[in-house]
């Protein structure tokens, strides 16, 4: 199971049926974050040996945001890298099992953030983090700071509940897993919008109604998506944080099925956002906005509206959730004096 | 190239929808913008089958304009600039056809949601209020264009009035009340 079982939304989901553009700097963005990460240890060693050096988040990055400065788009790829790296260290150490963990670790990045720099010493997720900050608030408002920062709360929180289902073997409800999904990927991401393109919601519209629709709407396409990728990889984990799982227990259903099951729900969801968006222009009106800060605003929520299928491209194009194969596991000593006689007698 | 009056009217009106900000100069940008605007309105993402086809017609009218000011994709065209790419380009030169009727088309297709091949006053509204054309205005427009007064325009009748209003010279014609008065 990988992420073609999404091609079917391509023809089911109108507003996924075409491709998104690219930015005509790929190539550029991509070396500069590849390199930015190497740099920072985000990536160590051969970048196909993990999975977030197999992410190439640029081709998602440039995706999102084809017609932006490269500058900016770059500094989005390094952000998304950021993002990754944080899952990675919870999903693939024991660090992910322990919500008190995760608590001291996102206090110390908190820190960083409102510090405005790292610790003397500290990793590459403090490192990273503080540098990506203080290169993207500049000339944001206090409003915009305060919502992000609200926001990697969120996610600190479900990290940790996360954690605790871990370290006790449960397995979330097929109701309360959207919510707990939405704030685990990393709601954050999606204020960024604002800062790649230049351009600030006002706080009377991002706090409305429709514009929260919108977010988390295009939060959970994205999210639900990314689940049917990974579910080989999170089941291979034994992490029950995959709605095709939540599904397949919650309703009995076998993978398959499951499958096809989010895809219904995903379906279901982009009409919604749709309808979200459609409601926009009226509450522009509503909160007074001229006709330039429309345009401005409806560039964000635009570039909200195309990143599904701009995640779902990028999600059938990157290695991050194709299963490395894995050497057979030993059998018995006599294949281990087997391969040794070989290399001896070569 | 000659403009008549009536013509620099509307170009200037043309020119007005997309320096929202009132800087003097448009760039692509300000064409992102609208096209930004166009599909909200319409709750279309640019990954749909006709947000796609709206975003790409758009550069295409984008890259005639230019092409007859010669200059690069990221200019700044000024208002007498405008003027004289759109009368260049598409007035008097040959590329209504290849580059904006594709372009109109694209627009009135994201108007007429449900593929029925008419435009509702309500739909007409969603796209002039991305242009920011007044209330009343909007009504007076409809009027114009809904020659048999049945409350629907056809989409190609919005085609055919939105060549008339970046091109025509005919001051009786239902296209040059296209937006309203001018």
């Amino acid at each position: 199971m990988d992420a073609a079982l999404l091609l079917p939304l391509i023809e089911r989901v109108p507003s996924m049926a075409a491709p998104c553009r690219s930015h005509v700097d790929l190539w550029r963005i991509g070396e500069e974050t590849a390199g930015w990460a190497r740099a920072h240890g985000l990536v160590v060693g051969d970048p196909d040996g993990s999975r977030v050096g197999r992410g190439r988040f640029e081709r998602l990055a440039a995706r999102v945001f084809p017609e932006t400065g490269t500058v900016r788009v770059v500094r989005f790829a390094k952000w998304l890298t950021w993002l990754f790296s944080f899952d990675d260290t919870l999903d693939d150490g024991p660090l992910g099992r322990s919500a008190t963990g995760i608590d001291a670790l996102y206090a110390e990045l908190l820190r960083a953030v409102r510090r405005g720099a790292p610790r003397p010493g500290a990793g590459p997720l403090e490192v990273t983090l503080a540098e990506l900050w203080a290169e993207t608030v500049p000339g944001l408002s206090s409003e915009w700071r305060r919502r992000f920062i609200g926001h990697m709360e969120w996610h600190r929180s479900a990290c940790m509940d996360e954690a605790v289902n871990r370290r006790t073997g449960r397995t979330p409800s097929i109701e309360e897993y959207p919510l707990l999904r939405r704030r685990t990927a990393g709601p954050f991401v999606f204020d960024l919008a604002e800062a790649v393109l230049g351009v600030e919601v006002p706080e009377a519209v991002a706090s409305s109604k429709p514009w929260a629709r919108l977010v988390d709407g295009t939060n959970d396409l994205i999210a639900w998506c990314n689940d049917v990728a990974s579910y080989a990889q999170e089941t291979m984990r034994d992490d029950p944080h995959n709605y095709v799982t939540v599904a397949s227990r919650g309703l009995g259903l076998d993978p398959i099925a499951a499958v096809d099951w989010v895809n219904d729900r995903i379906t279901e969801r982009a009409i919604e956002v749709q309808a979200a968006a459609r409601a926009l222009p009226a509450e522009f009106t509503r909160k007074g906005l001229d006709l330039a800060a429309q345009r401005g605003v409806s560039k964000v929520a635009v570039g909200l509206l195309g990143a599904p299928r701009a995640h779902l491209d990028w999600l059938l194009e990157c290695g991050r959730y194709t299963p490395v194969p894995v050497p057979a596991p030993r059998k018995g000593p006599l294949r281990i004096a087997g391969r040794l006689s070989q290399v001896t007698r070569a | 190239m000659v403009t008549t009056e009536l013509q620099d009217r509307k170009l200037d009106r043309a020119f007005e929808h997309l320096d929202v900000d009132r800087d003097g100069v448009i760039e692509r940008d300000d064409l992102v913008g609208l096209g930004a605007r166009f599909l909200l309105g319409f709750g279309e993402p640019p990954t749909s089958i006709r947000g796609r086809a709206l975003l790409d017609n758009f550069d295409t009218v984008w890259s005639a304009l230019l092409s007859r000011l010669d200059m690069e994709a990221d200019s700044r065209i000024s208002r007498e600039e405008f003027h004289r790419g759109m009368a260049a380009a598409f007035i008097h030169g040959p590329d209504w056809e290849p580059a904006f009727r594709p372009a109109a088309q694209a627009v009135a297709r994201l108007c007429d949601t449900d593929c029925d091949g008419m435009v509702d006053p309500g739909e007409f509204r969603t796209m002039l209020s991305a242009y920011g054309t007044a209330e009343g205005d909007i009504a007076m427009a409809f009027s114009a264009l809904d020659a048999d007064s049945d409350g629907m325009v056809s989409v190609t009748e919005l085609v055919a009035a939105a060549r008339e209003f970046y091109t025509g010279d005919d001051p009786t014609a239902a296209g040059s009340w296209l937006f309203g008065r001018i």
